[in-house]
């Protein structure tokens, strides 16, 4: 009955110049070394509930004040890479989705579908990465990558803020 | 022809907006679209959001029993709608159900119990001015969220076309709507726990939604998925063991038809025979 069982599916919408250049366009990006001290760490996990380290190479000070940061969550389902952008007051100024893979398979059960099949492999009739834009279902929760970007919120109150680098 | 596609979480959920570029619109013009297409969403939920005090639905919770507010003519027209789905469904489709979600934790605060109202059509929770005003027959714990996020949908792809765009998907977590000649596969998240998608056919300038209660299971008690939809005649939220898919012209009555067809197992015979809607279930 089932033909199509995909082990993940996903979709990349930008890559990280492009995120940068949508959230802030023709700013100049520095990329910051930084990084944050095991107290910092571990206050970061219990303020926020997020378990998986904190990547401190994703972080990028924007010229004339701001950050950029790129994060990723990881859900029961679903793999997200995400951008967000930070305003020199620290307030969010924008958080787009450069990746999203999950692990739902897909299937085709009707017949007259099946027969365009015939003579192919499985994943060249339908653009399955593309295809996850066209699926319906009670609303997915985006509470992962809300907790993702309180936590990069945090990053920025307890290190970012005053960081060497950081333009003020 | 080239496309651009987008994401961003929005209305708690994950939203993706895909546009085609044309020999009139080009690639750069597309981007400034979508981003306009997001705003568009982004103001609904800053209107029509439940968690904010200052947003329309916030002030009509606040209101007493014969204020009159002025709200904004987008808030006035999901209302308006909301309240004409309310008469034909005889009160399945009800948007004053906020405060059962709150007792059931899917909506943050306290609810003061209230009495059960039967369902009375000479007796609405609101009345409709003209000028975008609003007048409260009694208090109100409204929740558009069984509504508006088709109608943030609807908005969006209004604003892409009048970019110019003239093919295009817009996304909100489920509800969809696809425009432009191209017919686009659409596929349905299946509501056993197999995780699986099934294909659903091919979709040209219309709207699929869908209600199924795979993601309140955190809220069961008792074992038994509860949807975060609300059963108003038995006064309890549903339970459901399937999904169900309404296709329609616009992507706000999609949305909001899912909750009747959910609650009833079917559509008001005269909306299906009046406006086009057909309804899947799987």
């Amino acid at each position: 009955m089932a033909i199509i069982s995909m082990a993940a599916v996903g979709n990349t919408y930008l890559s990280a110049e492009q995120a940068q250049q949508t959230i802030f366009p023709g700013a100049k990006l520095t990329k910051m070394t930084f990084a944050l001290t095991a107290e910092q760490r571990s206050s970061l996990r219990s303020r926020t509930g997020v378990y998986e380290p904190f990547k401190e190479d994703g972080i990028w000070t924007v010229e004339g004040g701001g950050f950029f940061v790129i994060d990723q969550v990881v859900g029961k389902h679903e793999m997200i890479t995400y951008a967000v952008g930070i305003n020199s007051d620290g307030s969010v100024k924008q958080v787009e989705i450069l990746e999203y893979r999950e692990s739902y398979g897909y299937e085709i059960r009707n017949a007259t579908w099946r027969q365009q099949f015939i003579g192919k492999t499985s994943a060249s009739p339908v653009k399955l990465n593309q295809d996850i834009a066209n699926l319906t279902g009670a609303t997915l929760s985006c509470k992962h990558v809300t907790d993702g970007v309180r936590r990069v919120l945090a990053v920025h109150g307890m290190a970012l803020k005053g960081a060497p680098g950081a333009a003020r | 022809m080239p496309h651009v596609e987008r994401m961003r979480p929005l209305l708690g959920t994950f939203v993706t907006i895909r546009a085609n570029a044309s020999t009139t619109v080009s690639t750069a013009q597309v981007e400034v679209a979508i981003k306009s297409a997001f705003h568009a969403i982004e103001r609904v939920g800053r209107q029509m959001s439940f968690h904010s005090s200052r947003s329309d639905v916030g002030r009509l919770n606040r209101g007493r029993s014969g204020t009159v507010l002025r709200v904004h003519r987008w808030t006035h027209t999901v209302l308006s709608y909301a309240l004409s789905l309310w008469r034909t469904s005889g009160g399945v489709f009800d948007c004053d159900i906020a405060a059962h979600l709150m007792r059931a934790g899917l909506l943050p605060g306290k609810a003061h119990s209230r009495k059960h109202r039967p369902f009375q059509l000479s007796c609405p929770a609101i009345t409709l001015r003209p000028g975008n005003k609003i007048l409260l027959n009694r208090p109100v714990m409204l929740d558009l969220g069984g509504i508006a996020k088709g109608f943030a949908v609807d908005k969006a792809v209004a604003t892409l076309r009048a970019h110019g765009v003239a093919q295009g998907l817009v996304n909100a977590g489920g509800d969809l709507r696809v425009f432009g000649r191209d017919p686009q596969h659409i596929w349905v998240r299946c509501p056993d726990a197999s995780g699986s998608n099934q294909w659903m056919g091919a979709l040209s300038n219309g709207a699929i939604a869908t209600s199924a209660a795979y993601n309140t299971r955190h809220a069961s008690t008792d074992g038994i998925q509860a949807s975060a939809i609300v059963d108003t005649w038995r006064n309890r939220r549903l339970v459901m063991h399937q999904s169900v898919s309404v296709i329609a012209k616009t992507c706000m009555q999609a949305d909001a038809l899912t909750k009747i067809a959910a609650a009833t197992g079917r559509l008001p015979a005269a909306l299906s025979r009046a406006e086009k809607v057909h309804l899947f279930k799987l």
